[in-house]
């Protein structure tokens, strides 16, 4: 018993400098990749649930429409002076837009309504008796119940509503939440586009890096360098020049229509940029290398002997790969397809390029309200849902892996 | 390269596999494997027997089919075989890395070559048990390669060669990854299998003492072409090459002058110190004034014999003496070679030797051999005289 405390304590005393020097390496990029990575994008992933800029511009109006149900009909005198109240303080603070702006998000076309009287607030140009009267008399839109819900319903320092916003929910003013109307629920669709987009891309360079890495592999050393560097062109072209050739590639008198015309194969140009097909060949032409490192670094280390004692035994070529080589292959196709498939979720500025308005990818809708709209609440949360999704590829990925290993373990 | 006169005389040899002519060229510059003739009679073991580099493993493949021959033919059972895919030649091939499929138990190797060939699967595991009794596996069929001793690998190696019964079997150094005490436990078990089954082996190695004790027949190669096709007491021998008496065993190697020949199997040689041999020609012209190497057998040189019994001698100063257990090696220098080994076994330690003493060295007629030396001008006598064992 005394032994095994004196060895482990030794053990310890041993251990602890080097200890020390591990942690010095590894300061210096942690310490980076925490102030430039993981605090930038933590402080982005908090915008989503965030709702300071409205709570602490509104303190009064917080206060005051406590107690308030949508049930109750329009609120009373004492919500009209703490908003007006509020909204003086605001624009004298230079804070108006910004309230303007998230109760907009929320009733869209309330942004005028919230500015024009938060100006006349500031100058007084409300009467003290019957302000509620007057308000209404001059903007007849502060009489909608569904505003003042809206805007009751979301008073806590921390809101769902941009959440539920990125996956087409609501809450209705009962509290329950619910779809939003149809013509306005976009982002489950546009997630599913963009998963489905995805697989497919990963399932093509699948196929296509298997009989290129066989070749790599096959081939002497120095034909596999200028079939390594062959594949690397497209990536170390710049995106500008990778576009125009597709441009120049897909357009309707460009080179493909004018051979299949000339070829008799079609009559009328096919319209080839601006469709689902144009952006598939520009996302795998740029992620197939990817895959192909992937399957060539497996490769390399199967003994080539293997497939030849499998023919040796009798067995057909393609029944050998099956069960003799792909399995071995396998690995590398599991790293190949996590790296293509979660790049493939972040395309945004391919689609936007080339892609018609229906190959538009999740990611352009982030960039679409982080620069457009300013929204960032959404855009936030947009992004927490494509998080979400890289974790579930990523355990699916990891589950499947396991299994697999597991069956071939046995 | 002939054949020894034992095998050649019998009639009714059965041939199994026959290369005519054959040879391989890589780059279309050098031969690989240049005009080789073998036959390979069945039932036999047969060692590919040469040093890194002359052609076994290519030759093997060619067999095997994973190399195409660029010129002559291959057949098995009189047929040729040069255009039928690996798949269909129905030979067991042993790797030297054994080439198990390492995520496939053992069983699952086993079954490999049932499962191409469309058997039943009761009818599989029949046979997977079976040959696991054979190689006396049977408590080790759910483990993987890897969970495998080396020997035991091997063991499945050879065991999924053999599952399907071929007619041929055919090994690249497969014991070569082994250490010596299993090594010598499994080439007693090789041999015992083959035996057993009555099959074609043909074995590649560059170790010439298993080469030695396992075969039927030794083909000795060398930079791709065959220097002789004999039984392991004819390659060790009756050498027909230098190269041969060089590279089976060891030999000391003294170059002389052909003087003449005044019988049958017998030729006088005069060494650059003026000392006259008289020895066994093997590969040489009897003319006067060639280049010869004569060559003899450590075990065979005998320290202060008569001279009547030996006539052939040399003056020598013994500068070592080695015991290696089973005998002793004692190195002598003279005027006409330095480093001339002489074997004696153990008990003749009684003869009194010491370092520093000058003896005579003796060796019969029979036990001297004479080779042209022309044929052997690139090879330094020194590495290959000595270098062995
Ligand atoms: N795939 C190949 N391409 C080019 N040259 C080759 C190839 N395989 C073998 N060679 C050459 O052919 C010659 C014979 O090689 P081989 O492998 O048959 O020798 P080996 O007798 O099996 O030698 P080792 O005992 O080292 O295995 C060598 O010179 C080798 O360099
Ligand atoms: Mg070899």
């Amino acid at each position: 018993m005394n032994d095994g405390i004196d060895v482990k304590s030794m053990h310890d005393r041993g251990r602890t400098p080097s200890q020390w020097k591990y942690v010095l390496c590894i300061a210096p990029m942690a310490v980076f990749l925490i102030v430039t990575f993981f605090w930038p994008v933590a402080r982005f992933l908090f915008k989503s649930v965030d709702n300071s800029d409205l709570v602490s511009n509104l303190p009064r109006t917080v206060i005051a429409l406590a107690d308030w149900k949508h049930t109750d009909g329009i609120p009373g005198e004492d919500v009209f002076a703490a908003l007006v109240q509020d909204l003086a303080d605001a624009h004298a603070n230079g804070k108006d837009g910004i309230v303007a702006q998230k109760i907009n998000q929320r009733v869209v076309g309330t942004r005028y309504l919230v500015i024009k009287t938060a100006r006349i607030a500031a100058k007084g140009g409300f009467a003290k008796e019957a302000l509620r009267e007057n308000v209404l008399k001059r903007f007849s839109k502060w009489g909608n119940i569904e505003l003042w819900s809206a805007i009751a319903n979301d008073l806590k320092p921390l809101t769902e509503f941009y959440l539920l916003m990125s996956v087409d929910l609501q809450k209705n003013p009962d509290g329950h939440y619910e779809s939003v109307p149809e013509e306005q629920a976009i982002f489950l669709q546009v997630f599913g586009r963009t998963v489905w987009i995805s697989i497919v891309v990963t399932l093509i360079c699948i196929v296509l890096a298997l009989p290129v890495a066989h070749a790599i592999v096959a081939a002497r050393p120095n034909v596999a360098r200028v079939l390594i560097t062959l594949i690397l062109f497209p990536l170390w072209t710049s995106l500008l020049v990778r576009t125009i050739i597709w441009m120049i590639l897909l357009q309707g008198n460009g080179p493909i229509n004018s051979t299949l015309q000339l070829l008799g194969v079609i009559n009328k140009p096919l319209n080839l940029i601006y469709t689902r097909f144009s952006l598939y060949v520009a996302m795998i032409q740029v992620l197939l290398p990817m895959m192909i490192f992937s399957i060539v670094a497996v490769m390399r280390r199967i003994p080539v002997n293997l497939m030849k004692a499998a023919l040796s035994l009798g067995s057909p070529w393609l029944w050998a790969w099956w069960r003799v080589q792909l399995p071995l292959i396998m690995p590398g196709i599991f790293t190949g397809s996590a790296i293509v498939f979660v790049f493939a979720l972040g395309y945004y500025i391919t689609p936007a390029l080339i892609g018609g308005p229906r190959e538009q990818m999740i990611s352009s809708f982030i960039a679409f309200y982080t620069n457009k709209t300013l929204n960032w609440g959404l855009a936030s949360s947009l992004s927490i849902q494509l998080l979400f999704l890289l974790v579930l590829v990523w355990l699916i990925m990891l589950m499947s892996r396991f299994v697999f290993l597991k069956r071939t373990e046995k | 390269m002939t054949t020894d006169k034992t095998e050649t005389s019998c009639e009714t040899v059965d041939t199994h596999v026959s290369f005519k002519g054959v040879g391989k060229s890589f780059d279309g510059k050098a031969w690989a494997v240049r005009d080789l003739d073998l036959q390979i009679t069945r039932g036999e073991f047969l060692t590919l027997l040469g040093p890194s580099g002359s052609g076994k493993t290519t030759t093997l493949m060619m067999l095997a089919g994973f190399e195409t021959p660029t010129a002559g033919e291959i057949s098995i059972d009189s047929r040729r075989i040069d255009r039928t895919p690996a798949n269909r030649r129905g030979i067991g091939l042993v790797f030297q890395d054994y080439a198990l499929f390492p995520h496939m138990t053992v069983a699952e190797n086993l079954a490999f070559p049932l499962q191409a060939r469309k058997y039943p699967r009761a009818e599989i595991e029949k046979h997977v048990k079976h040959i696991l009794d054979m190689v006396q596996l049977s408590n080790m069929e759910s483990r993987r390669p890897d969970q495998l001793s080396g020997g035991q690998q091997q063991r499945v190696a050879l065991a999924r060669a053999l599952i399907f019964e071929p007619k041929l079997v055919l090994m690249d150094e497969p014991l070569g990854a082994l250490d010596k005490k299993l090594r010598e436990q499994m080439q007693f078990e090789l041999k015992h299998t083959h035996d057993r089954l009555g099959v074609t082996f043909i074995y590649v190695t560059h170790d010439q003492t298993e080469a030695l004790t396992m075969s039927d027949r030794v083909a000795v190669f060398n930079e791709g072409v065959i220097q002789q096709v004999s039984t392991p007491d004819g390659v060790y021998e009756r050498p027909e090459t230098s190269f041969v008496a060089n590279f089976i065993g060891e030999n000391n190697c003294i170059t002389g002058t052909v003087v003449g020949s005044e019988r049958q199997q017998e030729i006088t040689i005069k060494l650059e110190s003026g000392k006259i041999l008289k020895a066994t020609p093997r590969n040489v012209d009897t003319n006067p004034g060639i280049k010869a190497l004569v060559t003899v057998r450590p075990e065979r040189a005998v320290i202060d014999a008569d001279p009547g019994e030996y006539p052939n001698g040399l003056k020598a100063t013994i500068v070592e003496i080695v015991y290696v257990g089973d005998h002793i090696r004692i190195v002598l220098d003279s005027r006409e070679i330095s480093g001339f080994v002489v074997k004696i076994s153990n008990e003749s330690k009684m003869i009194n030797v010491q370092k520093g003493q000058d003896v005579r060295i003796g060796w019969r007629i029979k036990d001297c051999l004479v080779f042209d030396i022309t044929e052997q001008a690139h090879l330094s006598v020194n590495e290959i005289g000595l270098g062995s064992n």
